[in-house]
C-alpha cells in the first residue's frame, strides 16, 4: 500500500491531478452533505476519501505519527469514526427529511414511475 | 428495496407525484420548501467564516513592507553548445579524488556495482539512477597520477568506465597512469588537472600545472605554508589558467537566497557570526582505513614526503618560532602507513581543522558577505579526545575580528561531539541559520520589525522565514560524516527543482569557464587567497599561542606581541 501512495506523491502530474480531485471532490462531498443533496453519493464519496486517508496512515503499533494528531491511536482513528458516521447516513438518509433530497427523490420516483 | 424506499415519506402513494404537489395545501408546500432549504443558511455562515479567516490570515502575514524577497530560484545554465571536449588528468585518487572523479562522471565498476545492488534491495535508493542520469560533461579522463598503486588502478578503472556500468560492463580506453605528477603535466593530451592530494602538495602542484599551461581545479585549502600562498596567486594570475578552488559550497542554492536576505539588510547590522564543526566518529576525525595492499613497494614514499622547497619553508617557520613539538614526531623519511592514510592528523602534511573544515565555513561567509581577510585571529584548543599521536588539535576555537565591518566571526569545533550547531549569522533585527536550508528568526529586540512584533504579526524567536529547497529527505546519506556535509550544505544543491551534487556543479562550472574565457569561476584565486591566509592566521595563532594580525597594505601576517 505504501508504494501506491508513494507512487502518487512521486509522479508530479498524478500528484497535481490527485490534489485537484481532493480539493474539488471534498468540496462537492461537503456541499452535498450540508445541503442534503445527493447525500447518498456524497456519503459514498466521503467514505472513499476517508478510506484513502486511513489507509495511508493506519494507526498501527510502531507507526510514527506522520501528521500531528490530538491523540494516541491504535487501529481506530477519526477517519474510521467518520467512515462509520457516513455509513449511518447512507442507511438513515436524513436528507430526505431535511434537505434537497426531499425533492430530488420525489423527482426521480416520478421518472421511474 | 433501497433505503430510500423505506424512509421517504410519501403522502399519497396511489396518485402520481405531479398531482400530489398540486393537491398540497399552500401552507404545506411552504413547509416542504423550508424543510428542503433549511440547511442553505449554513453555507452562508460558512462562506462568511472563510472570508473572515482569510482576511485575518492576510493581515497576520502581511510583512511585505518590511520583508520582501524575490521569487527567483536558482537554475542551472545549459552547457555551451559545441563546447570542445576537455581532456582531464587527476593527481591523487584517494577518498576525495575518487569523489571528484565520480562527480565528473567517472566511477569504478565496483563502486557502481555496490550502488546497483543496494538499489535492488531498497527501491528508494536512487543513487545509481541519479549517477546514470547525471549530465555528461563532455570530458575524458586521459591521465591518472597516484603514488599508491591501488588508488591509481581505481582511478584508471573509473576513467575507463565511460558507460557508467557495474562489474562486467563495457569499458572504454584506459587513462594513462603516471607515477610522478611532473610526467603528467608534461603530457600533451591533458588540458586540465584536478588536484586532490594531501595539503602539503596543493600549491606546488597547482603552480607547476599552471606553468605547464594546464587549467587547475585544486582541493581546499589553497596552501600549506604561508610563503607559497603568495607564490601561487602570482603564478595563477600570470599564467591566466582557469582556476577553481574546491569549495563546492559555492554552488549551494540556499546561499543565493541567504545573500539576498543579507544584501537587503533584512537581518539588520550583523555583529556576530558563529560557524562550527561537530563530528563524532573516527572517520570524521580523519582516522581513515589503512589499505591492506599498501606497503613500501606499492607506495612511493619519497614523493609523499613533499617538495623540498615547501618542506624547508615549513621547517623554517616551525624552528624560528620554537614550534618543534608540532613537527613529526616521526622522521619525515620514515615510511608510515598511518601517516600516509591519515596524513590530516599531522602538521607535517596537514593544515588541521583550520585548513580542512574552517575553510568551508569561512568561504561560505566570504561568499555571502564578502568579508575578505580578517583583521585578526586568535585561537585556542588542543588534542583532547583523539590521543592517537596526532599533532593537530581535535578541538579548536578561532575568533576572527573584522573591525571595519563591526563584526566577529567565531569558529568553534570539536571532533568528539555530534551536537548540531548551525552556521548562524546574528543581526540586530534577525538571525539566520544557513545550511542546506535557511531559517530566519526575528529578534525580539529588533528595531526594524518592532511594529510588527507589537501587533503580533511577527512572533520573535519562532522561525519567521524558512527556505527548504527540493526535498528535505536526503535519501542517499550513508554515514555520519556524509550527514555532516549534507547539513552544512556541502553535498547537494537544488536547481530548478532537481537535486545536484554540489561537487558536480563546481567541476561543471570550472569546465564551462575553460570552454568560455569570458566566464569566471566562483571560487577563483582571489577568494582562494583570502581563504588560505585566513586559515593560516588561525593556525599560526593556535601554534604560537598569540593573536595574528593582517596588515592590509603590506599584505602580511603580523604577530601580536605577548605582554
Amino acid at each position: 500500500m505504501a508504494d501506491f501512495f508513494h507512487s502518487i506523491a512521486e509522479n508530479a502530474e498524478f500528484l497535481a491531478f490527485s490534489n485537484y480531485v481532493n480539493i474539488y471532490g471534498l468540496t462537492l462531498v461537503g456541499l452535498g452533505l450540508i445541503l442534503g443533496c445527493f447525500s447518498r453519493y456524497a456519503s459514498i464519496g466521503g467514505i472513499v476519501f476517508l478510506s484513502l486517508y486511513y489507509l495511508s496512515h493506519i494507526p498501527y503499533i510502531g507507526a510514527n505519527s506522520m501528521m500531528p494528531t490530538e491523540g494516541s491511536y491504535l487501529w481506530i482513528d477519526k477517519n474510521l469514526i467518520e467512515i462509520g458516521a457516513l455509513m449511518v447516513l447512507i442507511y438513515f438518509p436524513t436528507s430526505h427529511i431535511i434537505g434537497f433530497d426531499r425533492y430530488i427523490s420525489r423527482l426521480l420516483k416520478r421518472k421511474t414511475a | 428495496m433501497t433505503s430510500e424506499d423505506k424512509i421517504v415519506p410519501e403522502p399519497n402513494k396511489d396518485n402520481n407525484a405531479q398531482s400530489n404537489d398540486s393537491q398540497l395545501p399552500e401552507s404545506q408546500g411552504r413547509r416542504e420548501a423550508l424543510k428542503a432549504l433549511v440547511t442553505v443558511p449554513v453555507l452562508g455562515a460558512l462562506a462568511y467564516g472563510v472570508y473572515k479567516k482569510q482576511k485575518y490570515d492576510k493581515t497576520m502575514h502581511d510583512v511585505s513592507d518590511v520583508f520582501k524577497l524575490s521569487k527567483e530560484t536558482a537554475t542551472i545554465p545549459e552547457l555551451q553548445p559545441n563546447g570542445k571536449q576537455i581532456r582531464l588528468g587527476i593527481i591523487g585518487c584517494g577518498i576525495r579524488g575518487k569523489q571528484l572523479l565520480r562527480a565528473a562522471g567517472f566511477a569504478t565498476p565496483e563502486s557502481l556495482q555496490k550502488l546497483i545492488d543496494s538499489s535492488k534491495k531498497d527501491k528508494k535508493d536512487t543513487r545509481y539512477q541519479l549517477f546514470r542520469e547525471q549530465e555528461n560533461l563532455n570530458i575524458v579522463l586521459t591521465g591518472v597520477c597516484d603514488i599508491f598503486d591501488t588508488f591509481a588502478e581505481e582511478g584508471i578503472a573509473a576513467g575507463s568506465n565511460i558507460n557508467r556500468e557495474g562489474v562486467g560492463g563495457k569499458l572504454g580506453p584506459a587513462p594513462k597512469r603516471y607515477r610522478h605528477y611532473q610526467e603528467m603535466l608534461a603530457a600533451d593530451d591533458i588540458d586540465a588537472v584536478i588536484i586532490a592530494t594531501p595539503d602539503h602538495w596543493h600549491s606546488t602542484m597547482a603552480m607547476d600545472a599552471a606553468k605547464a599551461g594546464k587549467h587547475v581545479y585544486v582541493e581546499k585549502p589553497l596552501s600549506w605554508t604561508v610563503p607559497e600562498t603568495y607564490m601561487i596567486r602570482e603564478v595563477i594570475k600570470q599564467t591566466g589558467v582557469v582556476f577553481q578552488l574546491g569549495h563546492q559550497g559555492r554552488q549551494v542554492d540556499s546561499y543565493h537566497k541567504a545573500k539576498e536576505i543579507l544584501d537587503k539588510g533584512l537581518l539588520g547590522p550583523v555583529t556576530l557570526i558563529e560557524v562550527c564543526t561537530n563530528r563524532n566518529d573516527p572517520n570524521g576525525a580523519w582516522v581513515y582505513d589503512i589499505h591492506p595492499t599498501a606497503n613500501p613497494q606499492t607506495v612511493d614514499w619519497k614523493q609523499f614526503e613533499g617538495d623540498p622547497e615547501r618542506v624547508k619553508e615549513y621547517m623554517d617557520y616551525m624552528t624560528a618560532h620554537n614550534l618543534a613539538k608540532y613537527v613529526g614526531p616521526d622522521a619525515r623519511d620514515k615510511f608510515s602507513l598511518e601517516r600516509f592514510f591519515r596524513w590530516r592528523c599531522w602538521w607535517d602534511y596537514s593544515t588541521g581543522l583550520s585548513g580542512d573544515l574552517l575553510t568551508h565555513e569561512y568561504d561560505a561567509v566570504n561568499q555571502l558577505m564578502g568579508v575578505g581577510i580578517p583583521h585578526s585571529a586568535t585561537s585556542s584548543g588542543g588534542v583532547y579526545f583523539f590521543k592517537d599521536g596526532r599533532t593537530v588539535p581535535d578541538v579548536l576555537q578561532t575568533t576572527f575580528e573584522f573591525p571595519d565591518k563591526n563584526m566577529t566571526m567565531l569558529y568553534s569545533a570539536t571532533l568528539a561531539s555530534n551536537r548540531n550547531r548551525g552556521k548562524v549569522i546574528m543581526g540586530h533585527d534577525a538571525s539566520m541559520e544557513v545550511g542546506d536550508t535557511l531559517t530566519v528568526k526575528v529578534d525580539s529586540g529588533s528595531t526594524r520589525y518592532k511594529e510588527k512584533i507589537e501587533k503580533g504579526i511577527i512572533k520573535p524567536d519562532v522561525p519567521f522565514y524558512t527556505y527548504v529547497p527540493g526535498k528535505s529527505n536526503v535519501d542517499a546519506v550513508t554515514s555520519a560524516t556524509e550527514l555532516y556535509f549534507a547539513q552544512r550544505g556541502l553535498l547537494y544543491s537544488y536547481l530548478g527543482g532537481k537535486r545536484y551534487d554540489t561537487t558536480f556543479l563546481h567541476i561543471r562550472e570550472w569546465l564551462e569557464c575553460i570552454r568560455d574565457n569570458s566566464k569566471k569561476t566562483s571560487c577563483g584565486i582571489d577568494a582562494a587567497f583570502d581563504e588560505a591566509i585566513t586559515a593560516h592566521m588561525g593556525t599560526r595563532a593556535y601554534l604560537e599561542g598569540r593573536t595574528m594580525y593582517w596588515d592590509k597594505d603590506k599584505e602580511e601576517i603580523v604577530r601580536g606581541e605577548i605582554n
